[in-house]
């Protein structure tokens, strides 16, 4: 007999954060909150040239000074590191040349801050420039003194990726329409609240203790072993409180590895904390980008091929290139089926801070071009942007081209429910001129089908749990809570399993001692993933418990089930006892309890090279309406509302969910009508908060949220993510009402005012009028 | 940031006899100073904190607005009436930055900073607004144009010390833009002013070159009493031609000048619909 399940208490509902009423009475512990005893002030001499050979580095004076513990230079820990195995190619501090305005060269630890700047002061080094590379079009071809020795043929080309499916060629002579789009994105950052900031410890016992604020506390642990070369068993990471991230603290960063050896080099405690230009030049932001979109269709509608070709600008370094390379042509395909398939992707270094994986990563400037391009094809093809798309929508248990598995999808509900609450209908090309709704859509993975490490095999995420005599289950997981929600999550699948309340459930502050390995919050994988180990771990408890209720109850454990903080008889819910009873039962003959979880992703995807990028065990797909408002005079435009169709499968804390989809529309406006990394030559300008503009809480939209997810078959209670997809569609779905507004496309990201202006000048010189304006 | 000397004294006597000492920058709420100071941009050997002086006032005397050098922005945004009286005083604070910025931010620092963004330099100079400075050699008062005289460099000599700026009430608009509504820098900002004693219509506008200044041929196309639409668009033309703009990283000169002409507009007929004495008609 199945036991009928009871309903859900808290999945599903609006949970609250669990760590809420420590954060907003400032009593959550955050690195810069931590103090060890005769704790040492770290801080890095950064490089002022884009280029430079480094001919020599003279650290006596500095050393000298009375209160300065240690000077490293880049000789001191020469080995290579970097997020991916494949591309180590960034160094605690500079080894022979350094590469942008910003690039780490040598480091102190002292008594204070005055010291050890300082100290810095007093090192002198010489240098001999080199040529700078800060076009990545002109890093396509062979270059003199290329930034590294890695560069494809003595270009600057760090990864070139070329795939192609089916026939494009054929594909666009048999269509009955094609369009093509020139996409220009400007750099963007992260811009989370805590800045970067490192405390490490080496203590007698021969161990080193780090804390960081970072989402990658098991790529760090190994980061922290290859480069000092201590065991990763010595090295402790333990990882506070952090305040966003965003993909920005998803690499090992080098002020990392330098604190902790600054730490082994003096044998105490020293902290580094960035400032917020030092965390502006850090950056591994947003790729500046360069793309063009093709796309063939036939005449009604139906999509026929995609051929794409994108330059995206590294910076520096590798970071996450590789994987970027890659999604910046794969993630086009959903949620839309296409047959034909072809990109070029090549990723080129530069003198400047590098780029890395920032939320939504290589996902975001590819949608905004194929969703303005297909915004052009319904134009002329005269068919409404709504039937265009689900017309073409991906059925869900398909397969892509490229041989993503696609097993659920609601994108023809988020299309329906977005359609219907934007008044749509009412108001495409129906608005007065200057006021206008445009459509954009959004197609994002759920967590990486491939861990960036494969040595050792073990699975991508382990939860274990405890549970004692006093009654409280302790969760351990390295799961990376950020500020998104993740450990209140982790907490509610426990509760929701056990039927206990959530406050018996502790989660455990994420200690590399006592934590089993979770590889981290990026890919945006942790409900997912750790979803389903916590789960399992839960089960596990579970089981336990029923067996113990059994040898109290004699109904065997069949007929069992968890009711709310007991075990009750399910066709007789009136015969139950109370949890603290059957778990002291449990406990009776092992001492306390404790059980494990994990996931691994089931094996997925083509076997062409690159297959496993962008592969997933499941997909989210969005659906945004923006409606807009434009002052035709200033070119200043304001986003009016969004409507918000999302499908993340069963949203399980809605209020979190919310909260993602509202915080991801901000970072998308911010993207579209101001952001920008500028520079000057390979002078960053804008390195601080006042001339980097994120917008302000008067500019954000009124914005309706739509969750109209089915159960995801894979997903822990039916979840997928929530976290980096919401960001997608919020920019195409600007683009495109500002040209239902004004008849303006705009393809040059951020969308200025006076960008407005020109466009509106150059319609008007074309003749072209619109909407009578 | 260099190390520095910072001593408050608690007269303004003592104020000028430190302030007259070569190094010496005076302190109001530092929120553009010590800004200036960590990046190099400004330098001093002592700064003169204002905080203990008795310049905090805010107050109506007669038809004029008074307030001391040291009152912060937020004081004056909160005093009753002002957004009757003077209409574009009362825009022009409330555009400065943020509500956290304006409770340390001073009137005083913000006109002796002298940028030429400043969002009250426009509209005090547009209004007339007379400066009251002390010094060893005596008091003195001299208009606010004539105050600023170009960026951070405002009109004092050695050991003097503006003391507070009188503001008369009048219709007056302030309109600016910028990137971002709030917590940014506007790329252009004009403020419009009418009154009975001076010509009829005066325009002051910042984020020009090389300080906020007045359009003198704009305000002389405005011939009327109660101009109509063309006499207003030919004024705001004339505006855009007579200011002289610079490109930076907040906005080219093109649209600098193409904001001008609107804002110009806009400005001058909302003060239209404004009657002497501050109610709207």
């Amino acid at each position: 007999m199945a036991v009928p399940e009871p309903p859900r208490r808290l999945l599903g509902g609006r949970i609250p954060y669990i760590d809420g009423p420590l954060k907003v009475t400032g009593r959550a512990e955050y690195t810069d909150d931590l103090r060890r005893p005769g704790q040492l002030v770290g801080r890095i001499l950064r490089s002022p040239y884009a280029h430079a050979r480094i001919l020599s580095i003279d650290t006596a004076a500095a050393e000298r000074m009375p209160g300065v513990h240690a000077v490293l230079v880049g000789s001191d820990y020469p080995i290579p590191f970097g997020v991916l195995p494949i591309t180590h190619d960034e160094t605690a501090l500079a080894v022979g040349k350094t590469r942008y305005i910003g690039d780490m060269v040598a480091a102190v630890a002292a008594d204070s801050e005055g010291t050890a700047e300082e100290a810095l002061r007093a090192i002198r080094v010489e240098v001999e420039r080199l040529p700078e590379h800060l076009d990545p079009d002109a890093g396509t071809r062979p270059v003199a003194e290329p930034i590294h020795a890695r560069g494809l043929n003595g270009t600057n080309v760090q990864k070139e990726v070329l795939q192609h499916f089916g026939d494009v060629d054929r594909a666009f002579r048999e269509a009955a329409v094609s369009v093509a789009v020139h996409g220009n994105y400007a750099g963007v950052t992260h811009a989370f609240t805590e800045p970067l900031v490192t405390l490490a410890e080496a203590t007698p016992d021969g161990r080193l203790t780090v804390w960081s604020a970072t989402q990658v506390p098991h790529y760090l642990h190994r980061s922290l072993s290859e480069v000092l070369g201590v065991p990763m068993h010595r090295i402790r990471v333990i990882k506070p409180e952090v305040g966003g991230g965003f993909g920005g603290k998803s690499d090992p960063l080098p002020h990392e590895i330098v604190c902790a050896a600054l730490a082994l080099r003096t044998g105490r405690a020293v902290k580094i904390l960035c400032d917020r230009e030092d965390v502006f030049l850090t950056n591994h932001g947003r790729h500046p980008t360069r793309n063009e979109v093709r796309i063939a269709a036939a005449a009604d509608g139906t999509l026929l091929a995609y051929d794409i070709d994108a330059v995206i600008d590294g910076g520096a370094w590798s970071s996450f290139g590789v994987v970027t390379t890659y999604y910046n042509g794969v993630l086009s395909m959903g949620p839309y089926r296409v047959p034909n398939f072809r990109y070029r992707g090549r990723r080129v270094y530069t003198n400047k801070p590098p780029s890395g994986a920032m939320r939504a990563h290589g996902g975001t400037n590819l949608r905004y071009s194929i969703e303005v391009a297909l915004d052009e094809l319904a134009e002329r093809l005269r068919i409404d942007p709504f039937d265009l798309r689900s017309h073409n929508a991906l059925p869900p248990n398909s397969t892509t081209v490229n041989g993503f598995r696609i097993t659920s999808t609601s994108f023809r509900a988020c299309l329906a429910a977005a359609r219907e609450r934007s008044g749509w209908d009412a108001k495409f090309r129906k608005l007065p001129f200057g006021r206008g709704v445009g459509l954009g859509c959004g197609f994002y993975i759920s967590g990486s089908n491939s861990p960036i490490h494969f040595t050792p095999k073990m699975p991508q995420c382990t939860v274990h749990l405890k549970a004692d005599m006093d009654g409280g289950i302790a969760v351990h997981s390295m799961q990376a809570d950020i500020g998104q929600g993740s450990n209140t999550l982790l907490a509610a699948i426990v509760a929701e399993v056990l039927g206990v309340d959530l406050e018996r459930v502790h989660v455990v502050r994420v200690d590399s001692d006592i934590s089993p390995v979770d590889i981290g919050s990026y890919s945006s994988r942790v409900t997912f993933m750790m979803g389903n180990a916590a789960r399992r771990a839960a089960e596990a408890l579970r089981a336990l418990l029923l067996r113990a209720a059994r040898d109290l109850t004699g109904y065997p454990v069949e007929q069992l089930r968890m009711g709310h903080e007991c075990v009750e008889v399910a066709h007789r819910p009136e015969i139950r006892v109370g949890f603290l009873e059957v778990l002291h039962k449990a406990m009776e003959r092992t001492g306390a309890l404790q059980t494990s979880g994990a996931y691994t992703s089931p094996p997925m995807g083509g076997t062409h090279k690159g297959a496993r990028a962008g592969t997933a065990p499941a997909y989210s797909f969005a659906a945004y309406v923006a409606e807009v408002e434009v002052d035709a005079e200033t070119g200043q435009y304001r986003a009016e509302k969004i409507w918000a169709a999302f499908d993340c499968g069963r949203a399980l804390n809605r209020l979190a969910v919310e909260g993602q989809i509202e915080g991801s529309i901000h970072m998308g406006l911010g993207q579209f009508v101001g952001e920008a990394m500028t520079y000057r030559g390979p002078r960053l300008l804008n390195p601080s908060l006042l001339e980097y503009k994120i917008p302000m809480p008067g500019q954000m939209p009124e914005v309706e949220v739509l969750l109209v997810g089915d159960d995801d078959p894979e997903g822990p209670f039916g979840a997928k993510e929530a976290g980096e997809g919401p960001l997608i569609a919020t920019l195409p779905a600007l683009g495109n009402a500002l040209y239902d507004a004004i008849g303006v496309r705009f393809l040059d990201l951020p969308v200025t005012p006076e960008k407005v202006l020109r466009g509106l000048d150059r319609r008007r010189a074309e003749g072209r009028s619109w909407k009578g304006g | 940031m260099d190390p520095f000397r910072w001593v408050a004294p608690e007269s303004v006597d003592e104020a000028y006899r430190l302030l007259a000492v070569p190094g010496a920058v005076a302190l109001g709420g530092g929120t553009d100073l010590l800004l200036d100071l960590e990046s190099g941009r400004a330098e001093a050997t002592t700064l003169v904190s204002l905080r203990k002086l008795p310049l905090r006032f805010v107050r109506w005397e007669g038809a004029e607005l008074r307030i001391g050098a040291t009152a912060p922005l937020s004081a004056v945004e909160s005093v009753a009436g002002l957004s009757g009286r003077i209409p574009g005083l009362a825009t022009a604070v409330r555009a400065v930055g943020s509500p956290a910025l304006r409770h340390r931010a001073t009137l005083g620092g913000n006109m002796a900073r002298c940028a030429p963004t400043s969002d009250l330099l426009p509209v005090l100079i547009a209004l007339g607004a007379t400066a009251e400075i002390g010094g060893p050699s005596g008091p003195r008062a001299t208009p606010v144009e004539a105050f600023a005289e170009g960026s951070r460099r405002p009109r004092l000599r050695p050991g003097e010390l503006l003391i507070s700026v009188r503001v008369p009430a009048a219709p007056s608009a302030y309109l600016w833009q910028r990137v971002r509504p709030a917590h940014d820098i506007s790329q252009v900002g004009v403020a419009v002013a009418r009154g009975p004693s001076r010509p009829p219509w005066t325009i002051a506008v910042g984020g020009v070159l090389p300080r906020p200044m007045r359009l003198g041929r704009a305000e002389a196309a405005l011939r009327s009493e109660v101009p109509g639409d063309a006499e207003i668009a030919e004024a705001a033309e004339v505006a855009a031609g007579e200011a002289s703009f610079g490109t930076d990283r907040r906005a080219s000169e093109a649209y600098r000048r193409t904001l001008l002409r609107a804002l110009v507009g806009r400005a001058v007929r909302a003060v239209r619909s404004m009657e002497v004495g501050g109610r709207a008609a």
